[in-house]
């Protein structure tokens, strides 16, 4: 197989030469005869691939003359190996084409690296890359702490663990969930924390300890340890828990490795660390790459070197970090803010090298060459690693094409496939050109001047420093931005700095695609935006008019199909619509995908977290910048209201619009972090006025009025608010000016470090509240109280979450190595919890938690008074179809509280109720039954009651025991199919699950028992076995008399029944049409009061049934269970 | 929670979107309706004197936002509220049926002292639209089941019943507040009974 080149040391002593090429060898290991038994070669592969021995057989690469020899693959067989040399003799004979033979060997390694990829399992590969120690280390992490295999360890720490006055040493282990810590110290210490329960997490400025984190989880909890590298520890812990927590916000499942790491060309990373550890550390550095330049979220940083910059508008070379990743090369200045580019590769043409002998500025020097004569090129000196930087580009380029051709075939035939489905209202449009050529703005003389000079200066900085998104973009360009962008740029403008270009040109015709299909938007966000769109800007004319409207309908039904996690959310309107007066509408459909999904990050998903976030980070900078004014606001309890819409919309809601662009300006250019530093200044500018206001209402119509004053001066009308026209207060480029000199310092650096930290407690403090919320919304429905449920759904949760990690493990699995069946089962589970836990605010917070069958039997197992019993499971199946009401799998949190409530703390009645309705048809179908009887080889105790019940046994034919299986989540989703899709026969059974459903709510209402349908013998037989098996746990030899003694009474009511019926039939006809008793018409039968009044006639059955049941006692014991196993316990079982 | 001035009403409207909330706080406060309306983000507030009883109060009004995800973020704006508006449009049975969950919500973030008998006002809006698919009589029901909340039909459009609902808003806010006073010589003392019925007298109903 191929395996990653690597250099060998050529050791001839060990190795014969089979094969030779001018190129490549095929050696085999000494001391292997050729007639080796293949079998037991056979047998010792997977093992001799785990070791460091080697395989017998291997290629090398070598080019003439040279020293250095790369295996490029091994096997153990000669076949296998005879496979990968036809191979290369049939694929690289082009080899003698190449002038150098470097450039043979990057070729060679470049091909054999795709190989790799392209044929084998990821998981393999990881496991290669493993260092050793790694690996024992993770098996012990496994071992100790149950983990289950799906559970990555990423790296481990030796620390100590503070508890009391005491340091226990032991080791810290960080897993994707968990962070585990055991030490053997003074007995046995072993603690699991999971990422999502971590409340907060600080590192502590003690001189005592000086290496301490401190830990604070959600059960009040605090954790401190000591940990020797703790630098590097916290970094990865707060990387950890962000995850986690994006995963909470995003309800996206799991956290997948990126395996394209494992094929990178890389050269430098150390390989001690374990894989997953390098992948979060080149994560960390690809997203604070990504936010220096605001590329788009896939780019992963592949390098970074030092070299000067040629700069052609002052003829200087200015030092600075080229960075190169998958579709970008850029450059920033050591300098801050002096100079940056971002080179787009698709834009490239060439990057060569250059030597220019009798200037010593320039030497080894890139030049990269532009395919549009806009950028004339960029030259790039003194770059200590040339070769290998110019490889590497080429390498990305020559990939950046094949993406390309194939992208746009794909775009195509999409294309094709949808126009054929496309309905007309969708097929005439066209795009729309920016409003404002339509609707010109009126502006003042002076204004018109203003704009005029303004775009002379771009111009001429367009001219100078280039233009397009390779421009140069110096200190200068920040002032221009902050002085405003002329209407006529604005587009351009927005477009480069936003990084928009880059989405719109990576992602040609998407947007016409997304609009042909808007049919298929969801009926609520269609009315939702609807409902908007003439109450976006409608100031502005072109709003009032379909002209406007069209668009705007277009750009945010793109939006909500593009992003169904976001939909659409209020403020989007405001914000498009402004888009839409100075931009094309695909632009502005681009714009609008990178304020979403990177400037603003989840600012407008279902819970608004991003907006809460920040206003999280927002009130911790107005404690520290402008603290008299935090305490006053802090008192008006109104910190966290005041700036809600002003971030949501870039302060165009309560601004002029007018005057909001040039806000936008700096923000498409900056970041979000102008939000904050206008945010601030307005504060500051406020605060005396502020802090004499009375109440939260004074203070907000004071800041109110001051925002509609801002103003620009360029405009002919003045602004009109509610038929007043407002006074002036600010000049928005002073505003802004005022802004970046006051809170220059706070970087956009800063400002994520901060979000990072309001992140995990915004999105705890969101979890806290919708599981009050949930509580809340059923306590009133069920019998449990508050402790009990608050314990039931911290348990469904930690099931869920569990299942989540369980499922995205299956997901990246190859195919092959699961049974298909059992990833049929996943696949339905991921597409469950996948579409239902997804929280939904129009519905009842109950329905944010759902459990399937799977966890429903668990529960029941687990927390049920019967769980215990055996065929514990049948019962749970039954009992789930009876209150599944829509039949789609799942039941929700109030469903699931109600049964469980019934079962643990109902009257007698009603779970003898709930015991006897489970055992009729056609939740206990016929087929069942007769297979149920014959159940004498398990319980001994229960043959003295079936003695009774011969006779019809005698009558039935008993088919196999093995076919009473336990209902798994597959057949039992069988059942229900079936039952819908089949014929009249079981539409009728389906009706009678539903009458039975209604008997049974009727019983728990009313009391009335009077509608539950009769009993023949067999089910009968199968309700008294189920007593038994519950009775059996009690372990008490007069229960089972008491069984016994009851059960002959009710046999005997039931042959009474049947001669009473009898004679009943004879005298008045078929005159009851409920199915149930006609069928059992003139059979044996008793009824529900029957059964129940005389299982209570009994004191000590009746006492069983009416103990009451301490569910927070079993939910702890299950928990504790899980700990000592932390496999999801549905998985344990 | 803030001292409050003699005097000075919170009024909170809460509703979904697009039922007519900022309109009809504008027709209240500033007598004109504009089809020109943002959708609100966050909240916005006026604030209007008025004469009840012979006395003057000032009401201060917040409108919210009605988009669904923004619901949980009210808390900050329902603290201390005296009254509670909720709306809905009668030509949209789907925004009646929220009024349930308005209230609960309410309830539940604002704590008020005595949610029982918390004011509340409901008003049917957009009636001028003259294709009504929730009945007066369906909205009464449900305003009598939770103890006999006022109901008023309503347009911001031609200021039908406007002026009237918010002078019942202020007069049981003012109720309340007085109440409110008794509890706080007495704070310990948590139920008043008996006063339930309160409404009938001095609420003049529905008039359409």
């Amino acid at each position: 197989m191929w395996i990653k080149p690597r250099q060998v040391p050529i050791a001839p002593s060990q190795w014969n030469n089979e094969t030779q090429t001018l190129y490549f060898i095929l050696q085999r290991r000494k001391g292997l005869t050729e007639r080796g038994g293949l079998t037991s070669l056979l047998a010792n592969t997977v093992q001799s691939f785990f070791d460091t021995n080697q395989p017998p057989f291997r290629i090398l690469h070598q080019t003439p003359n040279s020293e250095v020899y790369y295996e490029i693959s091994s096997a153990s067989t000669l076949d296998e190996i005879n496979k990968d040399w036809d191979w290369l003799q049939k694929n690289l004979d082009c080899l003698t084409r190449f002038e150098k033979n470097e450039d043979i060997t990057d070729f060679v390694v470049c091909k054999v690296r795709s190989m790799i990829a392209d044929n084998y399992p990821i998981e393999i590969l990881l496991e290669e890359e493993q260092p050793k120690y790694f690996k024992t280390a993770s098996q012990k992490f496994k071992t100790l702490f149950n983990m289950p295999p799906e559970e990555k360890l990423v790296t481990d720490y030796s620390c100590s663990y503070w508890k009391g006055r005491l340091p226990r040493q032991g080791c810290l282990y960080l897993s994707v969930n968990n962070l585990c810590f055991y030490s053997n110290m003074f007995g046995d210490t072993k603690i699991i924390i999971r990422w999502t329960d971590v409340r907060d997490l600080e590192e502590v400025p003690s001189l005592i300890f000086p290496d301490s984190v401190r830990i604070y989880t959600c059960d009040n909890k605090k954790y401190f340890f000591s940990i020797v590298n703790k630098r590097e520890a916290f970094c990865l812990m707060r990387q950890l828990i962000d995850i986690a927590m994006k995963q909470l916000i995003d309800e996206k499942i799991g956290f997948t490795e990126d395996t394209d790491l494992l094929l990178k060309m890389s050269k430098n990373v150390p390989k001690s660390q374990s894989f997953l550890k390098r992948d979060l550390d080149a994560r960390a550095v690809s997203e604070a790459y990504r936010l220096l330049f605001r590329l788009p979220g896939n780019e992963k940083l592949d390098g970074s070197i030092d070299a000067t910059l040629f700069t052609p508008y002052n003829k200087k070379n200015v030092w600075g970090r080229i960075f190169l990743s998958q579709n970008y090369l850029c450059f920033d200045s050591r300098v801050k803010g002096l100079v940056s580019l971002i080179i787009p590769l698709r834009d490239v043409n060439l990057a060569e090298k250059v030597d220019n002998n009798f200037n010593p500025e320039i030497r080894k020097s890139i030049l990269i060459s532009m395919k549009n004569s806009a950028m004339p090129g960029f030259l790039f000196s003194r770059i200590k690693d040339r070769d290998f930087l110019i490889s590497k580009i080429s390498e990305l380029l020559s990939k950046i094409e094949i993406n390309e051709g194939s992208d746009n075939s794909i775009t195509l035939i999409r294309q094709s496939s949808i126009d054929g489905q496309s309905d007309d209202e969708s097929m005439n449009w066209e795009i729309q050109e920016p409003l404002i050529r339509l609707y010109p703005r009126k502006l003042t003389s002076e204004g018109r001047l203003k704009e005029v000079k303004s775009e002379k200066l771009w111009e001429r900085y367009f001219i100078e420093y280039g233009r397009g998104v390779s421009l140069y973009r110096t200190t200068e360009l920040t002032n221009l931005i902050l002085k405003g962008v002329p209407d006529g740029l604005r587009r351009e403008v927005w477009m480069i700095f936003s990084g928009a270009r880059n989405e719109m040109a990576c992602n040609k015709n998407q947007y016409r695609m997304f609009v042909k299909n808007s049919s298929r938007i969801f009926e609520n966000t269609k009315e939702e935006i609807e409902r908007d769109l003439r109450r976006s800007l409608p100031e502005y004319p072109a709003f009032q008019e379909d002209i406007g409207i069209n668009a705007l309908r277009r750009v945010l039904t793109a939006y909500a199909i593009r992003n169904p996690q976001i939909g659409y959310c209020q403020a989007m309107n405001i914000v498009a619509s402004v888009l839409l007066i100075y931009c094309s509408e695909e632009e502005a459909f681009w714009l609008l995908v990178c304020l979403c999904e990177y400037l603003l990050p989840d600012y407008y998903n279902t819970k608004v977290v991003g907006a809460l976030i920040d206003q999280g980070v927002m009130e911790e900078l107005i404690a520290r910048h402008l603290p008299n004014l935090h305490k006053i606001l802090d008192c008006l309890g109104m910190i966290r209201m005041i700036s809600l819409s002003w971030f949501l919309t870039i302060f165009i809601s309560v601004m002029p619009h007018f005057s909001a662009v040039n806000i936008m300006d700096a923000f498409f250019y900056d970041g979000a972090k102008i939000i904050f530093q206008v945010a601030l200044t307005v504060l500051q500018t406020n605060q005396e006025k502020l802090i004499k206001c009375q109440d939260d209402g004074e203070a907000i119509q004071l800041l109110t009025k001051y925002l509609q004053g801002v103003h620009n001066d360029n405009d002919e009308e003045a602004v009109v608010k509610d038929g007043e026209v407002v006074e002036k207060t600010i000049h928005v480029e002073k505003l802004l000016h005022t802004s970046c000199v006051n809170y220059g310092m706070l970087t956009t650096g800063l400002i994520e470090k901060l979000r990072l930290k309001h992140r995990l407690r915004t999105v705890q403090h969101l979890e806290e509240n919708l599981g009050k919320n949930v509580v809340r919304s059923v306590i009133n429905d069920v019998y449990l109280n508050q402790e009990e449920l608050q314990g039931l759904l911290d348990f469904v949760r930690q099931e869920i979450l569990t299942i989540q990690v369980r499922i995205n493990y299956v997901n990246k699995t190859p195919k092959e190595s699961t049974s298909s069946s059992l990833e049929e089962t996943f696949e339905e589970k991921k597409k469950n919890y996948t579409e239902f836990i997804k929280y939904d605010p129009s519905q009842p917070s109950y329905m944010s938690y759902h459990v399937d069958f799977d966890l429903f039997r668990l529960i029941y197992v687990k927390l049920s008074p019967w769980g215990t019993a055996s065929y514990a499971e049948d019962v749970a199946a039954r009992i789930f179809r009876l209150i599944d009401t829509n039949n789609d799998g799942l039941l929700n949190f109030k469903e699931l509280a109600r049964i469980l409530g019934i079962m643990c703390r109902a009257d007698v009645t009603e779970k003898l109720t709930l015991l006897y309705i489970v055992h009729l048809p056609p939740l206990l179908p016929e087929s069942d039954v007769r297979a149920n009887t014959n159940f004498d080889s398990d319980a001994d105790m229960a043959t003295d009651a079936l003695e009774f019940f011969r006779e019809s046994r005698s009558s039935v034919s008993t088919p196999p025991s093995s076919a009473l299986s336990t209902p798994t989540f597959d057949n039992f989703i069988s059942y229900e199919t079936a039952s819908c899709t089949d014929a009249e026969d079981d539409v009728s059974e389906v009706i009678s699950v539903k009458s039975l459903r209604s008997a049974f709510e009727s019983c728990i209402n009313n009391f009335n028992s009077k509608s539950l349908p009769k009993m023949d013998q067999a089910h009968f037989s199968a309700l008294w076995h189920t007593m038994y098996n519950i009775m059996q746990v009690e372990s008490n030899p007069n229960l089972t008399f008491a069984l016994t003694r009851i059960g002959n009474i009710l046999f005997e009511t039931g042959e009474v029944g049947k001669r009473f019926m009898k004679s009943k039939d004879m005298k008045s006809g078929p005159k009851e049409s409920d199915a149930a008793e006609s069928a059992s018409e003139g059979e044996w039968c008793i009824t529900g009061d029957q059964f129940i009044a005389n299982v209570l006639s009994d004191s000590s059955l009746a006492d069983v049934f009416s103990r009451p049941v301490n569910l927070v006692l079993k939910i702890s014991t299950a928990e504790e269970g899980r700990i000592s196993s932390l496999q999801s316990l549905t998985e344990a079982r | 929670m803030a001292t409050k001035k003699k005097g000075l009403l919170k009024v909170i409207i809460l509703g979904d979107t697009g039922v007519g909330k900022t309109s009809l706080m504008n027709q209240f406060v500033n007598r004109k309706f504009s089809g020109q309306y943002k959708a609100t983000i966050g909240a916005d507030f006026l604030t209007k004197e008025i004469m009840v009883d012979d006395r003057v109060v000032t009401m201060q009004i917040w409108d919210t936002a009605g988009q669904e995800r923004f619901q949980s973020l009210g808390v900050a704006f329902y603290r201390g509220a005296d009254c509670c508006v909720l709306v809905f449009d009668v030509t949209l049975p789907n925004t009646f049926k929220s009024l349930d969950s308005w209230r609960d919500e309410f309830l539940v973030q604002a704590c008020p002292r005595d949610p029982e008998n918390f004011p509340f006002v409901v008003l049917g809006n957009k009636i001028d639209l003259g294709n009504a698919a929730v009945p007066s009589k369906r909205a009464e029901r449900w305003c009598q089941s939770k103890n006999n909340i006022p109901y008023f039909e309503t347009s911001a459009k031609d200021a039908t019943n406007v002026e009237q609902a918010f002078q019942a808003i202020a007069k049981n806010a003012l109720a309340q507040e007085s109440e409110q006073d008794l509890y706080n010589e007495f704070p310990d003392q948590i139920k008043l009974t008996g006063d339930s019925n309160r409404f009938n007298n001095n609420d003049a109903g529905c008039s359409c």
